[in-house]
């Protein structure tokens, strides 16, 4: 598993990724972990298939006590199917995960962690000293659905928006915006379901000071390229897929 | 180990539905002792030995209904129990991965104190495993007993019959019939035993 630190000034944010074990036929996924004095945090942890590999990576930076806190997006394997696993590690860990998929998400096996649910309108956690906002981004894809925005590193967890389909390998940041788009644009018209929804997240983002938009599969948007992202999705036509 | 619990899990599913079968079959065996019974009550002094019979058919009958009863539920005991244990070691299994990938990692002592700890669930589970396999065989067993007994009755009563005149050819037809019962209820349970010797 190959890791990368985004931010380093006072608190951290590591992405985890390229695994190179990982079984060629799952897609690849982006971990976070934002680390805060004694306490830690994992954004959208992964798949079963992704234990091993991301519990090797995180113990390098983090002891397991430090870990209080798993954040779920939504409810996809590739988010999420490792709970069962986490659960046997750290037992007294909290989940934060929409409300929505509780009941779903307790399939992975939950006999330990806390489930803390998100209500529709987002929440805040305090991990360490700082506060993450969950904001609300319900049909991006799925219909309960959170990213996690940090204000004082100003990076955006954006989840499956701004998710790539990349070759094994592909580098951790965006470096030409217009050669990207390719390897986006299918996945957002097919996976995102409602431009209504879509329009009305991009006008919440847009309020938002933002130096890096972090999604959980392909590359970071940097800079100038997290508007210019927003303004690719803003004119994309998604929910493209017909019956016929 | 994991395909073994893979083994038992399905073993034990199979057996749950086997002794399901077993207890269906045993609830027409309680109604054709209630039918013997009222037979011999007709055929009066004349079959006053079978009276005798016709009861314990019926007391061996119900507790067959009974254990069947509690077989399926340790059986799926055990099927959850596997699952457990299943889930168990595929976390071990994963936490030895994660510790050769960790052999570097500031933290790689906590994979090895939570293996410990899983080590010791696992121990524990293992020996509620055992104990509820011994308890799985006991209550095969029993039924197998009760099963015989059914049939050494079965073989008297025909016997018996022979003095009852004109109920004698439906006392045998019964007695045929609960026999029959009885071995259909044995091949499940005699099934059910060899998927559970397969599984250990
Ligand atoms: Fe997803
Ligand atoms: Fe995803």
């Amino acid at each position: 598993m190959q890791t990368t630190t985004l931010y380093s000034e006072g608190h951290r944010w590591l992405m985890f990724g390229r695994d190179n074990s990982k079984p060629e036929k799952i897609i690849d996924t982006n971990q976070y972990m934002i680390i805060s004095d004694k306490e830690s945090i994992l954004l959208d942890p992964g798949g079963t298939e992704l234990f091993a590999p991301m519990l090797a990576a995180v113990l390098k930076h983090v002891s397991i006590e430090e870990i209080k806190y798993l954040f779920a997006s939504h409810q996809d394997p590739d988010i999420i199917s490792s709970l069962g696993l986490w659960d046997q590690v750290l037992p007294k860990a909290k989940i934060y995960c929409p409300w929505l998929w509780e009941g779903f998400v307790r399939h992975f096996g939950m006999n330990n962690i806390e489930y803390k649910a998100i209500k529709d309108t987002g929440d805040s956690i305090h991990v360490g000293n700082i506060d993450l906002q969950l904001i609300p981004a319900h049909y991006l894809h799925s219909s309960g659905n959170f990213h996690v925005y940090d204000p004082v590193a100003k990076i955006y967890f954006s989840g499956d928006v701004g998710a790539a389909l990349e070759t094994p390998g592909a580098p951790f940041f965006v470096e030409d915006f217009n050669s990207h788009i390719e390897k986006m644009q299918l996945f957002h018209q097919r996976w995102m379901p409602s431009n209504k929804a879509k329009n009305d997240w991009i006008k919440r983002v847009r309020s938002l000071d933002i130096k890096m938009l972090a999604p959980q599969h392909g590359r970071i948007f940097r800079g100038k390229d997290v508007q210019l992202f927003l303004d690719w999705f803003e004119s994309l036509n998604v929910g493209i897929a017909s019956n016929s | 180990m994991t395909e073994n619990h893979a083994v038992q899990t399905v073993a034990a599913a199979r057996i749950a539905s086997e002794l399901h079968q077993a207890q269906q079959i045993a609830r027409q065996l309680a109604i054709s002792s209630k039918n013997a019974r009222a037979i011999v009550l007709r055929a009066g002094s004349k079959a006053a030995g079978l009276a005798v019979i016709a009861n314990f058919y019926d007391e061996l009958a119900n507790k067959t209904i009974i254990l069947a009863q509690s077989i399926n539920h340790t059986a799926i005991n055990i099927s959850a129990h596997s699952v457990n244990e299943w889930r168990n070691s595929t976390t071990l299994d994963q936490l030895a991965k994660a510790s050769k990938l960790a052999a570097d990692a500031k933290f790689k002592g906590d994979i090895d104190e939570n293996v410990k700890r899983i080590k010791i669930e696992k121990k524990n589970l293992d020996a509620r495993f055992t104990r509820l396999m011994n308890e799985l065989y006991a209550k095969l067993d029993e039924i197998q007993q009760h099963m015989r007994a059914i049939d050494v009755i079965a073989v008297t009563s025909k016997l018996e019959a022979v003095q009852t005149g004109e109920f004698r050819g439906h006392l045998v037809e019964m007695a045929d019939g609960i026999q029959t019962m009885a071995n259909r209820i044995k091949e499940h349970v005699t099934h059910s035993i060899s998927l559970l010797d397969s599984a250990r």
